[in-house]
């Protein structure tokens, strides 16, 4: 009742002000014309009356501001006025205004664009049902896939029967996920490659997602001999069967073999999978559960659970860990129900899906809310130095009755205006940068870039990126944002501003001298701190573009300009033979070849930096040679321009030619390791044992080196390059091929006719990943590139906000100092000891925040440790760089305006006076 | 001023504005010679306190405004209680009340 009487009152006041200060203003007369009608009563004369009553009331507008200042809503009214004084103060001081928003709104921007990234990887839940309750089993699988989040198949049967027996009461349910081959999509619009991934039938049910077409894959599919089902991805079935609801029960072709639909996957769903998303879904069909566990081959299982409610992580840890000692106690090690390891950790599977992500995106947010941190400084410094001018204005409304929390409150609204526009303008910033870096859903399958491993994988956003908007949770961030920074850089001026003793503001000529030490104290503090930020992000960001350049210079042995690369998979019953692979490159090369510009064409199992598989291999005659580092090497397939192609130098002997074929004795080109490690250095001429690929058992030739390569990373950058060698690719028999074309000029235009190429060599192969070989290189890295480059540029942005600090802060000093200097000249002081004394103060401020940087600097490479490349933590050229770079750069700035005011005649200014 | 003294001291004029007005119908300077007359010129209200209170008790809902014309023919602001005006009046009364019963037996037992 109070309440909505104290809401109508506050609309009549707001809405009908003239009005009601219409009426107050006739209560009031009518108030003195009766009090004064009573003193004519008394005796009075008129005129007396009237001036006695005037007197009596004290004053009709005092009266009326009394009345206004218990009225409902009134602190509205002296909020709305506030805004008003603080627009018409900024429209006074465009340049101080301008600058100020600016550089807050880079500040904002910055810190609201690196949080979307944060937010969507980190915070933002995933997207299943009670995804707290969902993890993920690691385990350390000896000499299957160390470091892999991997099961071997017969403990993860053994651990799925235990659950159904009630022998494990941590879980709820466990789903595993088995690696499939890529495979060929023949029923859609076009052919294309296609990822997929076998699950058990209850992973969609464990992750509580429910098919939006169609139904999961039932118990009684998910069998050995099972019947051939799959759950298709929403963008396959939008980009290749047109979303057509009828797709249901219909059969589609993979790679030969025919597969029935049973459902489409919903729209957004997200893989449970760090790495990759793929577009088929079929059953595992690990175990009959009438066979016994002895058939069960030892395939690598992800398993992925779901916990009982209430059950901790190390609850359930201990609890399959006992499982696992178990196991592996009745089946040894070697044995062929193989146990997994001991060693298992049970992760939460968001952990597992952003794990390398997280890294650098938090430095990268610590990064940016430092350039916030020094933007506030830099603004309290602008802020504070305005406030020192504005002593008088201030004096003048605190003599006039202003309260000091009425001061205080004045310039709060201020700093809220000046904060609420950076906020509109950084908020710009953001839509802008999400704009640039959105492109396109990572997974979207292209008909002609295919689902392979795509660069936006390695950028912030993770897997779910794609799926990313701006929403409530951004909002509320810049606004929290906002309001944090007016406080950071709005409170010491404010407290400053309104001192107490600022009525000395009114004595004219006080604050031509120099401003309090306090004020000094403070604003020398900020660019302390400021300097202190700007050396430690830069030598961050020093080691970061380091590590990246030495990451680039592990690149070598290829030559990534004017390649182009794309990927085919030869499958279906046409490829069931040596011979068959054989003549397919044989028709495909010279229409390779005879493309526009190409120089060399070639074919091979794998190109530079891709991952790579090893077959056995002996020195000696040996029929079954043991499966060590010793024996395993890895084994690239390649036709005979491929050296040429790909820009591999041979350090010795001669490439592959048309003369090394299927029924030719057996040649092979290794890489300059294998030469060192098992020949000594050169190994032209010398003899290994390969398997004989024709044949289907196993059998080992003998083969003769004619060539060495120089070593190619291979797998990735900066793994270690182990023993290789080169087979011509007639005497092996590869599915997976990769095409090679060396062009003279940009090989940028050969994409489509490589499509042509291979489709009038076989219209059921479809060509996927067609791109440069640089773009090869840079997917790889580009999470590392940004990286480094987001860093670099808030180091640069840091910088340019501490010069601008110094320089304002010093430039400040000077002006309240020029009566201070026009004496020191008159009393016979040379300009250049002027400047001497002004940068000797600088360099004292700069030097503590140069000690501050250096200590900041070594304590924040900590962060950056992890990522670092062939560059120490404590790098001392880098950090080093830093410090004096920094500190010359900031005594720079501070001796200019120095320099500017003793050029001036200071004699005059003071004669002036 | 401690606050405590300034707290009692605004109840108590809010409840003499009450009182004084009544079942009528005041204007602003009838309301301060009323409280002159019944607290037999202990207290005497100016119009600085009086119109803020007026005001704010008028914007509580208790009092209710209307302009209306003197005895003098003089158009003038009158006042009356609203219905929660007069609960509020009761309330004050026995709040009161039950304060002056404690002072006294306070000052009495020293």
């Amino acid at each position: 009742m109070h309440l909505i009487h104290q809401l109508k009152a506050i609309c009549r006041n707001v809405l009908q002000r003239s009005r009601i200060n219409a009426e107050d203003d006739a209560e009031i007369r009518a108030y003195v014309e009766l009090l004064a009608d009573e003193f004519v009563a008394s005796g009075m004369s008129r005129a007396e009356a009237a001036r006695s009553a005037r007197a009596a009331s004290g004053g009709v507008e005092q009266l009326k501001q009394s009345i206004r200042d218990v009225r409902a809503g009134n602190s509205l009214e002296l909020l709305w006025q506030d805004v008003r004084f603080g627009v018409r103060h900024f429209a006074r001081k465009p340049v101080f205004t301008l600058s100020a928003v600016i550089s807050l709104a880079l500040g904002i921007g910055v810190t609201t664009a690196i949080f979307t990234a944060v937010y969507s990887l980190l915070l933002r839940p995933l997207p299943y049902q009670e995804p707290d309750r969902l993890v993920v089993l690691r385990t350390d699988v000896r000499s299957l896939a160390p470091g892999e989040v991997t099961f071997v198949a017969p403990d993860f049967v053994a651990m799925q029967w235990e659950l159904n027996h009630a022998g494990l009461s941590a879980f709820e349910s466990v789903a595993g996920i088995v690696p499939l081959p890529d495979a060929n999509l023949l029923s859609g619009r076009e052919p294309q490659l296609v990822r997929r991934r076998a699950v058990t039938a209850n992973l969609l049910a464990t992750l509580g997602v429910r098919p939006q077409l169609g139904r999961d894959i039932s118990e009684t599919e998910d069998v050995p001999g099972g019947p051939q089902v799959a759950l298709i991805s929403d963008r396959l079935w939008r980009s290749q069967f047109n979303a057509d609801p009828k797709l249901i029960e219909k059969q589609i072709t993979l790679s030969g073999s025919r597969y029935t639909v049973v459902g489409v996957l919903p729209a957004g769903f997200l893989f449970p999978d760090a790495s990759l998303e793929p577009d088929i879904l079929s059953p595992a069909a690990l175990f009959s559960r009438n066979t016994q566990a002895e058939d069960i081959m030892a395939t690598p299982v992800k398993v992925i659970c779901k916990l009982r409610k209430g059950v901790t992580y190390l609850q359930a840890q201990s609890e399959v860990s006992a499982f696992l000692m178990e196991r592996a106690r009745i089946h040894p090690y070697g044995s062929s129900l193989v146990a997994s390891s001991q060693a298992v950790s049970v992760r939460p599977l968001k952990e597992y899906l952003t794990g390398d992500d997280r890294k650098p995106l938090l430095l990268l947010f610590g990064a940016a809310l430092c350039v916030l941190l020094v933007t506030c400084a830099n603004v309290a410094n602008l802020q504070m130095a305005s406030a020192a001018t504005r002593s008088h204005e201030i004096a003048i409304r605190e003599a006039l009755g202003a309260t000091r929390s009425r001061l205080i409150r004045q310039f709060f609204v201020e700093n809220l205006i000046l904060s609420a526009l950076s906020t509109v303008l950084g908020f710009l910033l953001v839509l802008l940068f999400l704009h640039m870096t959105k492109g396109a859903d990572p997974f979207a399958s292209q008909s002609s870039g295919g689902p392979f491993s795509d660069p936006m994988l390695n950028s912030f956003y993770g897997k779910s990126g794609g799926a990313y908007r701006i929403g409530l949770p951004i909002f509320l961030f810049s606004i929290a944002l906002s309001l944090l920074t007016t406080f950071l850089f709005g409170l010491a001026p404010a407290l400053r501003a309104s001192n107490p003793r600022s009525f000395v503001g009114l004595q004219l000529n006080s604050g031509r001298l120099t401003a309090g030490p306090s004020t000094r104290r403070l604003r020398q503090m900020l660019l302390v701190f400021e300097i202190a930020a700007s050396i430690a992000l830069l030598s961050c960001s020093g080691l970061l573009v380091r590590s990246f350049t030495n990451l680039m210079s592990y690149a070598t042995g290829f030559d990534p300009q004017d390649t182009m690369t794309a990927t085919l998979l030869l499958q279906g019953s046409r490829y069931h033979s040596a011979g068959s692979v054989r003549s397919f490159s044989e028709n495909l090369l010279p229409r390779l070849q005879a493309l526009p510009g190409v120089q060399a064409a070639a074919l091979s199992s794998t190109l530079p930096l891709d991952s790579t598989f090893a077959l056995r291999f002996s020195l000696a005659e040996d029929p079954n040679p043991p499966f060590d580092s010793g024996h395993i090497v890895t084994s690239i397939f390649a036709s005979p321009d491929y050296f040429r192609a790909v820009g591999t130098p041979l350090v010795g002997g001669r490439p592959f030619g048309g003369e090394d074929t299927a029924s030719s004795p057996r040649v092979l080109i290794v890489n300059r390791s294998l030469a060192r490690r098992f020949f000594g250095g050169s190994a032209l001429g010398d003899h290994i044992y390969v398997r004989d690929m024709e044949r289907e058992e196993t059998h080992f030739v003998s083969a003769t080196i004619v060539g060495v390569a120089e070593d190619v990373p291979h797998d990735g950058l900066l793994e270690e390059i182990k023993p290789e060698v080169y087979i011509p690719l007639e005497q092996g028999y590869p599915t997976e091929l990769h095409i090679a074309l060396r062009s003279t000029g940009p090989s940028k235009g050969l994409a489509n006719g490589i499509a042509k190429a291979v489709s009038a060599t076989d219209i059921d192969i479809p060509v996927s990943h067609i791109e440069t070989m640089d773009e090869r290189l840079h997917s790889l890295v580009s999470q590392r590139k940004s990286t480094a480059g987001l860093m670099a540029s808030f180091a640069a942005l840091t910088i340019v906000l501490a010069i601008v600090g110094v320089f304002g802060v010093f430039a400040y000093t000077v002006s309240q100092r020029t009566r201070e200097l026009g004496i020191r000249v008159a009393l016979g002081a040379s300009r250049f000891s002027l400047v001497r004394l002004i940068v000797g103060e600088a360099s004292t401020v700069i030097g503590v925040g140069g000690a501050v940087g250096l200590f900041a600097a070594f304590v924040s490479s900590r962060f950056v440790a992890s990522m670092l490349v062939e560059v120490g933590q404590h790098d001392p050229l880098i950090v080093s760089t830093a410090f004096v770079s920094m500190t010359l750069v900031a005594i720079f700035a501070s001796a200019v305006p120095a320099v500017r005011a003793c050029c001036t005649d200071l004699l005059s200014v003071l004669r002036e006076e | 001023m401690p606050p405590a003294h300034s707290h009692l001291l605004q109840g108590t004029l809010d409840l003499l504005i009450l009182k004084a007005i009544g079942d009528s119908e005041v204007h602003g300077l009838g309301v301060s010679r009323r409280i002159e007359q019944i607290t037999q010129g202990t207290f005497r209200v100016g119009p600085g306190s009086l119109f803020p209170a007026l005001h704010r008790m008028e914007e509580a809902g208790w009092l209710m405004s209307f302009w209306g014309e003197s005895e003098n023919k003089r158009r003038a602001k009158y006042y009356r209680l609203t219905k929660s005006g007069k609960r509020q009046m009761g309330v004050e009364t026995e709040q009161w009340a039950v304060v002056a019963h404690a002072m006294a037996a306070a000052l009495k037992s020293v």
